[in-house]
This record gives structure tokens, C-alpha cells and sequence, in this order.
């Protein structure tokens, strides 16, 4: 076992370093000083693009060994010193924090770096002991090794359960994981999943940790790696929780670009959104909600709507093989059909679900043994924001959650499925993504409350 | 500083507090949870562990090695198994053999199928000419049966 993980955290060593040389390549970083500043984000956009890698190699029928994601690592490394060409200085010094700000911090951290502990001792030995980690992501990371990538013959025969129409980054690390330990290891292969606690932590504090005082932000961000549903959900093996991730951390950087319209920050919006799309197909309903959320602010600014344009192509690029493959396959959605919502008479008999679906929405987005109070410490903090007249991020924040909610009580509107069944089977886990989101705002928008009048 | 940005820094505190309070909330609630599953399942073996959800969906594991040493790479095999009950046999073997069985690929269009992977339930019923039939020792009704093309 100890061999096992030894050769997971080595596989994981490669992306943290192809995210490394990531940043200075989509210009996170444009000296060493802002990559020291910026370096952790690295893993969590080493995920991203080993991930999306991964998952576009499997649709090219290429697998996705040590050998490739070693050259990944080591041509990004290579091409992000190149960038720097040694340029140190650039950019300011960062922060620099009261006392009281480290003690808070070092505490925090302390006390995430337990729970994670804690949570790998359970996680390297759990199997796969809900239904999706094995019959829809297990399934597919095993069938990416066995088969050499998503085989035509394999994926384009659907039945009911496993998901195919499903994108493939969270099966493309898992199939990272049983080549690097050479088995199916069920077990091991958890710690994957573990491993999105300390990549959201890290990079929430490259992102924010310059601009937002430390006693904000780590509080939250120990609620956030607190919160039942974040570490609990990871160990099902279940795909939400990554999704949320990336979804939380590209939110944040798009809080962040919304206030101060630093392109890094849409730059890495763009990578985590695309990301997230290639994780669930959920994903696409939360980028877009944020994305026109993130329109929505902006107004009539041309510029910045034509940035935005650029970040959405950009994300929507990720996305693209696995969607081209998925229509050459006739790869339908198993639990609905968006064509659904234009049969009136369809949608007409079942409009009653909506609100049900709503009610249990709301209901686990406040769940203390959910989510923790991260849905009131966002609502708090946008209060406190709109208290001060900082206007912008409570906008965003809202219309995010409008949209998601209004988006996905659609979808149980027009799902063919029992809703007692559908609703109890997902909200918990789907809310994830809104409620980390907000979540991963809420240090913004405290920060804007406090932030002098401006005269 | 006017009572409004006072007002605005208090919420933001209140925002704090209740993060900190979500954070101890937080900590004791999965702690326990981790140190529980940690004892439930430090005590699996790797075998018991990959075969974890057949026992947990009331399958014989045993059955589905048999199966797996029986299939050949590539094999497009039928699940027969009762249909009868609000969860069926055959809507549990069906979707475990798909996974356990890979890379034999499972093949819901028998005419497609080279073989039968039959779960307490006898291949001879479908109606198609079947040539070798190896069958689980001790139990005749669970068994791979290869169709004759």
C-alpha cells in the first residue's frame, strides 16, 4: 500500500509541475517572483490540464501513461522558463500580514492539514462503496487502461447506467492512477479524489491571498475543507466534488478579474471553467450560469464583454473533443433531454416538479450537516458588501445562483425520472458547486465591505 | 467612517464568526465520519475491496472470477439472470458484470453476443443454438454458455 501511494503522490508530482510551468505559459506568471507568489495554483491547474490532457488523449484512442504525462510535465516546465527567461523581479511583493493575520492563518492551515490526515487514513482504504464511483467513474477509469482509450466499441454502446455520455477528465485520472500503481487498485485511487482538497486550499489563497486580509480568508477556507459534504463527498469517488473545484477556484479568479481586471485572472477562469466542463456534464450548466453572470456586470463595457467572449471560447475549446466524439457516437444524456423543454405539453404536465426540486435545492445548500454555514457566510458577506455599496461581486453572486438554481430545477422538470428518487439521490451533492462557489466569493466580498469609502 | 461602512464591517465580522463556527461544527461532525469508515474498511483486503459493491449488491463474487476467467478479451457476452422483483437480479448482475468482466465487453443485443453470462437462471431458455457450456462448480445455473454461429 505504502509503495502505492508513494507512486500516486509521484503521478501527482508531475502535474503539480506541468501546473508550475503552466502559469507562466497562460501568463498567471510573468516573473519568478509572481510565480513564487502565484505557485499554488499550480496543482489545481495541474489537474486541470493533466486532466483535460488526459481526456482528450482518451478520445483519440491514445493512453495516457507515465511517459505522456511526463512529457507533459517536462514540456511545460521547459516552456515556462522559457517564458521567464529568468526574470525574478516584476510585480509587487505581495503581502504583507499583521501578526494576528499568520496566527490566524498557521492555525487554520494546522488544523486543514489534520482533517486531510485524517481523511487520507480513511480514504487509501475505502472502496468504491456507492454505486456512480464504480458502475460510472471506476468503470470508465478501468476501461480507459484496459482498452487504451475510450474505444468506439466500448463507448458507443449505451445502455442506462454507466454514464458514457459523461466527459472523461475524472476517469482520465483515475486511469493515471491504476497505470502508475500498475492495478486496479479501488482503494489507493481515493486519494486522487483527496488530493482536490489541498489544490482548492491552495490555489483560493494564490488567488486571494494578496488582496484579501489572511483573518478572512482562512477562516472560510477552513469552513470550506470543514464542511461534511466537501471531504465526505470526495471519498464516494463521485465526480461533483472535483467539478465544484475547479468551478470554485475559476469563480473566484473571475470575482477577482470582475474587480481589479487583471487578465491572469480570466486567463485562469477560462482554463478552470474548461476544466470543469470536461469533468460533468453539470458543469456546462454552472459555466454558463457564470458566465452570463459575469456579463451581466460587466454591463455595457465592449472591452471587457470582448474579453469575456475570449474566455468563454476558450473554455468551450476544452470541450470540444469530447464533444465531437460524443455526437459521432449518438452519446445521449440518460437522465434527461434538453430537446424535452420544447414539448409543451411535456413540460406542461411536469412544471409541478420544479418546485419541489427548488425546495430540496435550498434546503441542502443550508443543511448544516450538508454544507456547513458556507451558504450563510456567503450571504452574510454580500450583505455586508451591498452594506458598503460594493455592488459588483453580490451581483455576480446572485445571478450565479439564480441561474444555476433556475437551470437545474429545469432539468428536474424535464428528466424523465421519479422525482422523489432523482431529488434524493442528488441534490446534496449537485449544490456543491453553488455552495463552494459562493463560498470561495464570500472572501471577496467581506474584504470589499471593509474596503475605506471612496470619496 | 459613517454608520453605514460601520454597519457593512460588522456584517462581514458576523461572516467570520459564522465561518469559524461552521469550521468547529464542521470538524467535529466528519471527524468521527473519517475515523469510522477508516475502522470499516482498514480491514478489507485488496480482493475484498474490488469486489466490495457485488457482496453489497447481494451478488456471489465468486461468480463473476468464474465468469472473468472464462471470457476472452474483447467477448461480447448476454446477462441472463431473473428479471422478477422491484430490483432484479438482472438489474444488478447486469451492470457488475459490465464492470468486473471488462475488457469482455458486455452486449445487450444477444444477436450481437458471443456468449451468455447466465446468474442463477439457465441459457438454454433464450432460444438460440448454444455450444460449450462451462457451469460454476456446485451451482449448474450460473454458468457462460458460448453461442454457435
Amino acid at each position: 500500500m505504502t509503495q502505492s501511494i508513494l507512486l500516486v503522490l509521484l503521478a501527482n508530482v508531475l502535474l503539480l509541475a506541468t501546473g508550475l510551468g503552466a502559469l507562466p505559459l497562460i501568463g498567471v506568471a510573468r516573473s519568478g517572483r509572481e510565480l513564487l507568489r502565484r505557485s499554488g495554483l499550480a496543482y489545481l491547474v495541474g489537474l486541470a490540464v493533466g486532466g483535460i490532457v488526459a481526456a482528450t488523449l482518451a478520445v483519440l484512442q491514445l493512453s495516457a501513461s507515465w511517459l505522456a504525462f511526463s512529457l507533459l510535465a517536462g514540456a511545460s516546465v521547459v516552456g515556462g522558463a522559457y517564458r521567464l527567461r529568468g526574470r525574478w523581479s516584476g510585480g509587487d511583493r505581495g503581502p504583507r500580514c499583521a501578526r494576528i493575520d499568520l496566527g490566524i492563518a498557521a492555525a487554520a492551515s494546522v488544523a486543514m492539514l489534520a482533517l486531510v490526515v485524517q481523511a487520507g487514513r480513511a480514504f487509501v482504504v475505502a472502496p468504491f462503496y456507492d454505486w456512480d464511483a464504480w458502475a460510472v467513474w471506476g468503470a470508465k477509469g478501468r476501461d480507459l487502461v484496459l482498452f487504451g482509450g475510450a474505444d468506439p466499441a466500448v463507448w458507443g454502446h449505451q445502455w442506462g447506467v454507466g454514464h458514457r455520455e459523461y466527459p472523461l477528465l475524472v476517469p482520465g485520472l483515475e486511469a493515471m492512477v491504476f497505470r502508475a500503481v500498475g492495478s486496479f487498485d479501488v482503494q489507493v485511487v481515493h486519494l486522487q479524489f483527496l488530493l482536490f482538497a489541498p489544490a482548492l486550499v491552495a490555489a483560493l489563497v494564490a488567488l486571494l491571498g494578496d488582496i484579501v486580509p489572511w483573518r478572512i480568508l482562512f477562516p472560510i477556507l477552513l469552513a470550506l475543507v470543514a464542511a461534511p459534504g466537501f471531504l465526505l463527498e470526495l471519498m464516494r469517488a463521485y465526480a461533483d466534488v472535483p467539478l465544484a473545484c475547479f468551478l470554485a477556484a475559476g469563480t473566484a479568479a473571475a470575482g477577482r478579474w470582475l474587480l481589479r481586471g487583471e487578465r491572469w485572472c480570466l486567463v485562469t477562469t477560462a482554463l478552470l471553467y474548461g476544466a470543469a466542463l470536461v469533468t460533468k456534464n453539470e458543469g456546462t450548466l454552472f459555466v454558463a450560469a457564470a458566465y452570463i453572470a459575469v456579463a451581466f456586470c460587466v454591463g455595457r463595457d465592449r472591452k471587457r464583454l470582448g474579453q469575456v467572449g475570449v474566455a468563454i471560447l476558450g473554455s468551450v475549446a476544452i470541450l470540444l473533443p469530447w464533444r465531437i466524439y460524443a455526437s459521432i457516437l449518438h452519446l445521449q444524456n440518460e437522465d434527461y433531454k434538453l430537446g424535452d423543454s420544447f414539448r409543451l405539453g411535456y413540460v406542461a404536465s411536469r412544471v409541478g416538479r420544479g418546485p419541489i426540486a427548488l425546495h430540496d435545492m435550498v434546503d441542502k445548500v443550508v443543511l448544516p450537516s450538508q454544507w456547513g454555514l458556507l451558504a450563510t457566510v456567503a450571504l452574510l458577506a454580500a450583505g455586508a458588501a451591498l452594506l458598503a455599496r460594493r455592488r459588483m461581486l453580490p451581483a455576480f453572486a446572485a445571478a450565479f445562483a439564480l441561474l444555476s438554481l433556475a437551470g437545474l430545477s429545469w432539468i428536474y422538470v424535464i428528466s424523465p425520472l421519479g422525482i422523489g428518487d432523482y431529488v434524493n439521490s442528488t441534490t446534496a451533492r449537485v449544490t456543491g458547486s453553488l455552495v463552494l462557489s459562493l463560498a470561495a466569493l464570500a472572501p471577496l466580498m467581506a474584504t470589499e465591505a471593509r474596503r475605506p469609502e471612496e470619496s | 467612517m459613517t454608520t453605514r461602512s460601520r454597519g457593512a464591517r460588522a456584517v462581514a465580522a458576523a461572516a467570520i464568526l459564522v465561518a469559524a463556527v461552521s469550521a468547529v461544527l464542521g470538524v467535529s461532525r466528519v471527524w468521527p465520519r473519517l475515523d469510522t469508515a477508516h475502522r470499516a474498511y482498514a480491514v478489507l483486503s485488496s480482493g475484498s475491496a474490488e469486489r466490495f459493491p457485488a457482496r453489497d449488491l447481494g451478488l456471489d463474487p465468486a461468480v463473476f472470477d468464474f465468469y472473468r476467467r472464462n471470457l476472452k478479451p474483447g467477448e461480447r457476452f448476454f446477462v441472463r439472470a431473473p428479471q422478477s422483483g422491484v430490483v432484479s437480479l438482472w438489474r444488478k448482475a447486469r451492470p457488475w458484470a459490465w464492470y468486473w468482466l471488462a475488457p469482455a465487453i458486455e452486449e445487450g443485443d444477444l444477436a450481437k453476443a458471443d456468449a451468455i453470462v447466465s446468474y442463477d437462471d439457465d441459457p438454454s431458455r433464450l432460444g438460440v443454438p448454444l455450444g460449450r457450456i462451462v457451469r460454476f462448480p456446485g451451482k449448474p445455473r450460473y454458468s457462460v454458455a458460448w453461442i454457435r454461429r
